[in-house]
């Protein structure tokens, strides 16, 4: 238990100074964009934080498949501790997009598709996080979260393909593309550095939290 | 058994829902227009165009704050006139989306200029400025 705890906090203390690593370059070392100088910077958290929001609904999505399945309640509590992070992350996106938004496009939001699927792949995991509220027995709830889980990821590729699927104001992708990035090598690098970093941060805090909460059950059980 | 049957059924909902939202706004809801779209259908009401600033067409009025430039698809241009304020991004062959009307005379009155930016980026250059927009911007840090 001790070795465990002294593991977690030590390399909790390395994922929070790589992120800080990466925003500081992101901020400082790296060239602003031709075009739209500094604001595009917030590209490095922006694009980082919605990857990772897409990385935590897939893995909420396989976790209630494999629940439905093999009904193994650590499932469960990592599909819970990913949607949980997920939603902080989908947040922390569509906050610096707005921040963004309203200096290139000219205001903080806009009904485009990009913007409205992204929307409703928010409220649908907070509505997965508040149905978990709403039933008390651990098993049943696992199922009922299951099966939210399961229907709530049939959008999210509709988040990422909506850029290219319909008209918009949001941009297509200059990564995920088909043939080279659109990007200069020098910023590629880091907007790949600052996805390494929030996805490691995302391990951790995912992992802290399905670990929290298999205590917290342990402890339910044992009263 | 009967569980996984209801449970397939709901995931089958689900996607067949999806499927129906998707054909709806690829085909109903149009987010934008372009200059050759708008002049073929001859519609006046409230609608969205999306083109390019027809380089060297931008024209400003300091006293009236009215802006007149073009914008092109490329096949067909429109001229537009608007009073409302676009950010500093708003520069020559840049993509916008107009909020507006095509009105009589076929100019296109925008009540609102949206800068459309597209998905390149490259570094700035030691020594290289970012080239200043058309207009003042109230978020452009003053010179």
């Amino acid at each position: 238990m001790m070795v465990r705890q002294t593991i977690a906090s030590r390399s909790g203390r390395l994922v929070a100074a790589g992120v800080a690593l990466v925003v500081a370059s992101g901020l400082v070392l790296v060239p602003a964009d031709a075009s739209q100088g500094d604001v595009q910077r917030l590209m490095y958290v922006h694009v980082p934080a919605a990857w990772v929001g897409y990385l935590a609904f897939f893995v909420v999505f396989a976790c209630s498949a494999g629940y439905l399945w093999r009904r193994d309640p650590r499932l469960d509590r990592l599909a819970a501790a990913s949607a949980e992070v997920g939603v902080m992350f989908t947040g922390l996106a569509i906050a610096s997009g707005s921040i963004w938004g309203k200096a290139t496009w000219g205001q903080w939001w806009d009904w485009d598709p990009r913007l409205t699927t992204t929307a409703v792949m928010l409220l649908a995991y907070i509505a997965y996080l508040l149905l978990r509220q709403t039933v008390s027995e651990q098993r049943r709830r696992g199922r009922v979260a299951a099966a939210f889980g399961l229907i709530a990821f049939l959008n999210v590729p509709l988040v990422h393909f909506s850029v290219l699927w319909w008209r918009g104001l949001h941009q297509a992708p200059t990564v995920l593309r088909p043939g080279d990035p659109t990007i200069d090598h020098v910023l590629l690098a880091q907007l790949l550095a600052s996805v390494a970093a929030f996805s490691l941060a995302y391990a951790w805090l995912v992992w802290q939290r399905t670990r929290l909460e298999g205590l917290l059950d342990t402890a339910v059980t044992r009263d | 058994m009967s569980r996984r049957v209801t449970l397939l059924g709901l995931v089958l909902t689900g996607a067949s829902l999806l499927v129906l939202v998707g054909v709806g706004l690829s085909s109903a809801v149009v987010y934008y227009r372009t200059p050759t779209e708008l002049l073929a259908a001859h519609d006046t009401g409230a609608t969205r165009l999306y083109g390019l600033v027809v380089p060297g067409s931008v024209r400003t009025d300091p006293t009236t704050h009215r802006l007149d430039f073009r914008v092109t698809d490329g096949t067909d241009t429109v001229a537009v006139e608007s009073t409302a304020l676009p950010t500093a991004l708003f520069r020559d062959g840049v993509g916008v989306v107009l909020e507006g009307r095509l009105g009589t005379g076929g100019v296109f009155v925008a009540d609102n200029i949206l800068i459309k930016h597209s998905e390149v980026y490259e570094a700035l250059k030691p020594g290289q400025t970012i080239p200043p927009g058309v207009l003042p911007s109230p978020l452009s840090v003053a010179p």
